[in-house]
Parts: C-alpha cells; structure tokens; sequence
C-alpha cells in the first residue's frame, strides 16, 4: 500500500513531464516544417552585410555628433550644386531635447496610467478575491472583467484609444491603466486569497463589522505586497510605454518607428541608450524601494 | 446559564464532527475541554462562538440560539460578549502590540475612524494598561511578528482583557510554547480569569496544567462526551487512564 502510493507519487510528474516534452517537440517540428513549406524561413538577401552595415552605423550613436558632427556640414544635390549648409552639432542638440521630452512623456505616461491602473484594480480585486465572499454575480462579472483586460496587450488598447480620445499621451496612458489594471488587480485577489486566514478570523471573532475585519486585519497584511506589486507593474509600464508612440499613443515610440523607417541606425542606438539608461535607473529605484518595504 | 448544549450535532460535509453533545456551563466556571486529537474539542469551541454550522440539537450560548441560522449583527453582537485566544498565529503580524491590544475593543466601537486604528483615548488608556497587566507594558510599540511565542500569547490574553468579554474560549493556548513558557502563560490566564470573574472554557493537551487553570473538566471522544466533573489534584491521572 505505502509502497504503491510512493510509486505513483514519483512516477506521475515523470510522465507529465515527458508528455509536455514530446508534445513541445512535435509543435516545433510542425511550425518549422510548415513556415518551410510556405517559404517563410528566409534571411533575406544579404543578412550578414545588412547585420554588418546595422551595427556598424548602431556603434556610433548619433548623440556623438553633439560633440564630433560637422558644424559647416555642406548638403548637395545630386549635380553637385549647394543646397544649405547645416550645423550638425545644433541638430543634434535639437534632437537630444526633443527626445528629453519624449522620454518625460513617457514617464508620465507609465505614472499617470498605473496609478489610474491601481484605482480601477482595487475594488475589481476586492470583489474577485475569493476569500472575501463578495456577492457571487459581482465577483464573476470583476473576475471575467480583470482576465480579460489582462489578455489584451498594451499596444492593442493603444490602437484602441488613439481611436476613441485621439493620437497623443492621454491614449496611451489610458492604455497602460487597461492593461495593467487586469494585472494588478488579479495580483492583489491572490494576495488576499493566500492570506493567512487565521489573523482574520480572530478579528472577526471580537464582533468586529465586516469593514472593521478589512481594515485591521485584511488591509495591514495585504498592504505592503500590493505595494510592491504597484511597483513592479509601474516598472514593466515604463517599459511598456517606450513603444507605445508606435502607434501613435504618444512618447519615445514616435521617435523609435521615425529612426526606424528612415533606417537611422545612428539616432535608434541614442534612443536604446536613453531607454536602457532610464528604465534601469527606475528599476533600481523600485527594488531598493520594495526591499524596503515587505 | 452561559452555555447550554443538549444533544448538540455538528458535521462538515460526510463527517459528523460532534454526536449530540450535552454541556451546561455556569458563569464563573473554569472549564477545561480534553481528549485526543479529532475528538472533537476545537469544533465545540467554534461553534460556541458562532464559527461552522450547528446541524442538530440545541445551543445556546449567553442567551443566543445558536442551533438556527443567526442574523450577522446579533452574531457579532454575541461575539463582542465572547473573546477567544487561538492557537498560534493568530495576531495581525504587521501591527504592533498596542493595536492588536486595541483591536479588542473594536466590537464596541462601529465608528469608520476605528478602519485607520483611530480609537477613543479612554481605549488607549485601557489597552496600554491591559498589556502592563500581562508584563509587556514596555513592548506596546513592537510589531508582534517581532515578538516571541509566549510574547504574542501575552498579547492575546491583553486583547481578550481588552475586549472585557464575560466569556473567555482558549483554543490551546499553551501550544507551540516550551515548559516554562506554558506554565507561566497559565499561571498568567488563571490569575486573570480568577480577578475578572470571567467564564473559561480552555482546551487543553497538557493535563499537568488543568488543575492550575480549571475547575471542572470535560473529556470528549469521538465527538461525544465522556466525562464531565469537578477537578481533583487526582484528575490528571484518572484521565490518563480514560483517555488511553
């Protein structure tokens, strides 16, 4: 009897295992034969050159022109004739702060929107958590509410903003507060719901009201985790919002897809520099934040 | 009476938890619940102050019919007079002594101020002095995630102190201390149930401590009683006998 049962305790996650890896295999098999058969496994005609030519102009970040560009750089026509005479140097400078203010934009985008995104969360999540006993139609309705504003990706509720309020900043931040107020609503449910239960109840059993067991015995437990929790999903929104300007909901994206599609490798290595610089600056911010706290 | 049980019944789910348990308690006693793991003593002192569901029989607990389904605020109302020590982990972690101390009063304020821990002066007062009472005036501050087994057990009797219940039910309250810890807590929970008068039904494993807190013992097995009398410096060792 004992013997059978450690059998079956160690045998089955084996063969769970082994089933997720054949059927892990035979799904890379299947879509490396089918893009094949459509043709859709190319690199192009010259990878190597244009991974080349890329890295080379990305090497040097256009930002160095502030202080190496050419400030008399004479631009001609294709006979050789003059055409202006440009200060490299004050273009660049010009862009730099042109991107200054995108990457505010952009901060301003991920604050304003995971704090709209904390604002919704909080009652969704109250209502979703099961240990709570919210009325059952209203714990669904908040349930199916968060997992579906969980499953559709930032960009996509950009789209759909810069349709309804029009292109610029307040599209994406209302896009990042959708998003993210699925994710951080669903958090905090599961913060509550893996709450030790006995603390509560004790308070419960004092004849405190039901709001007085949420605020004294829910709340303080709960409190510093959603804290860190806003904090992390304002860290992954920073991030977030550095694309959003792709389509149109306002920040650095606009920059990104202009480098981009004008094959401006020099400007796109400036634009990863900022956003590497000032999302890791925030990230370390964050953590030395939530260390502090739980 | 304070607690009247006739054939009380209590199942979850397929389990019958307690057969038809017959207890009448005075006010004044001291009674300790005994008996073997499962035999059914943390669920009778559950549903005495109102946690699970009575499926049969009678019971009522300082005049409440706790056998029908009870509205929430008479309930709560029922709770605030009946104040309860867990075993373990039952303080709110994050806060400090004080307000877990405080948090015992909270039946008998409804104001929205108590929601942010605002309470009345006089309950401050009374708060700080029932944790002076159980010798941790001087950790009032202290988060109780911070404070020591036995520590936090002290900060539960201030609580129940606090909640100034004429009932008090002790789930153990011994457990997960070591010797010495236990018998100064009981040394402590006598003292204070003796000087306030107050109804005490305990559940206890360590049967050298019975006499010390209770004056009347109770057995359970399997969900029903088996004996029910007072308590003699013999009885430890005739329950020995009976709960073998």
């Amino acid at each position: 009897m004992a013997g059978g049962s450690t059998t079956t305790t160690t045998t089955r996650p084996w063969s769970a295992l082994s089933a997720l890896l054949l059927a892990t295999a035979l799904l890379v098999l299947a879509s490396l034969w089918t893009l094949a058969a459509e043709d859709e496994l190319r690199l192009g005609r010259q990878p190597w050159r244009n991974l080349g030519t890329t890295l080379s102009e990305m090497s040097q970040p256009s930002l160095l022109r502030v202080w190496f560009g050419n400030p008399q750089l004479q631009v001609r026509d294709g006979d050789g004739r003059l055409l202006r005479v440009e200060d490299q140097r004050a273009t660049e400078r010009r862009y730099l702060q042109g991107l200054g203010r995108a990457l505010w934009t952009t901060l301003r985008i991920a604050t304003l929107g995971t704090v709209l995104a904390a604002l919704i969360a909080l009652p969704l999540g109250l209502l979703a958590a099961r240990t709570l006993h919210a009325p059952r139609p209203l714990a669904w309705g908040a349930k199916a509410l968060l997992d579906s504003l969980r499953s559709i990706h930032t960009l996509v509720f950009g789209l759909f903003f810069v349709g309804i309020v029009g292109l610029g900043a307040t599209a994406g931040l209302l896009a990042v507060a959708a998003h993210s107020a699925g994710t951080l609503g669903k958090l905090l449910a599961e913060a509550i719901e893996s709450l030790d239960l006995q603390p509560v109840d004790a308070v419960r059993a004092t004849g405190a009201t039901p709001a007085q067991v949420f605020f004294l015995a829910v709340w303080p437990a709960v409190l510093p985790q959603w804290v860190s929790q806003t904090l992390y999903v304002w860290e992954f929104n920073l991030r977030d919002s550095t694309i959003l300007g792709l389509v149109g909901a306002g920040g650095l994206g606009l920059l990104l897809s202009e480098a981009m599609s004008l094959f401006q490798w020099g400007r796109l290595a400036t634009l990863l520099l900022a956003i590497v610089l000032m999302v890791s600056a925030f990230d370390a911010l964050s953590r030395a934040v939530r260390r502090r706290i739980v | 009476m304070v607690i009247h049980a006739r054939q009380l019944q209590v199942s979850a789910g397929p389990h019958t938890l307690l057969h038809g348990v017959d207890l009448t308690v005075a006010a004044g006693e001291r009674v300790a619940l005994v008996g073997h793991n499962g035999a059914g003593k943390s669920t009778l002192l559950r549903v005495l102050a109102g946690f699970g569901r009575v499926s049969g029989g009678v019971l009522q607990v300082l005049g409440t019919d706790l056998a029908a389904p009870c509205p929430p605020a008479s309930l709560r109302q029922l709770r605030c007079r009946v104040a309860q020590m867990h075993q373990g982990l039952h303080l709110v972690g994050r806060l400090s002594a004080l307000d877990n101390v405080l948090i015992g009063g909270a039946g008998r304020h409804s104001s929205p101020w108590t929601w942010l821990r605002r309470w009345p002066a006089a309950d401050k007062q009374a708060a700080l002095a029932a944790l002076a009472s159980v010798g941790l005036g001087g950790a009032a501050g202290q988060r109780t995630d911070t404070l020591s087994g036995g520590e936090r057990q002290k900060v539960a009797i201030a609580r129940a102190l606090h909640q100034r219940a004429g009932v008090l039910l002790a789930d153990e309250p011994t457990a997960s201390l070591d010797d010495r810890a236990a018998d100064d807590l009981v040394q402590l929970l006598a003292s204070v149930v003796l000087a306030s008068q107050t109804t005490l039904v305990c559940v206890l494993h360590d049967l050298d401590l019975l006499p010390r807190l209770a004056n009347r013992v109770v057995a359970l097995r399997q969900g029903r009683v088996v004996a029910d009398g007072p308590v003699t410096a013999d009885t430890p060792h005739q329950l020995r006998g009976l709960l073998r």
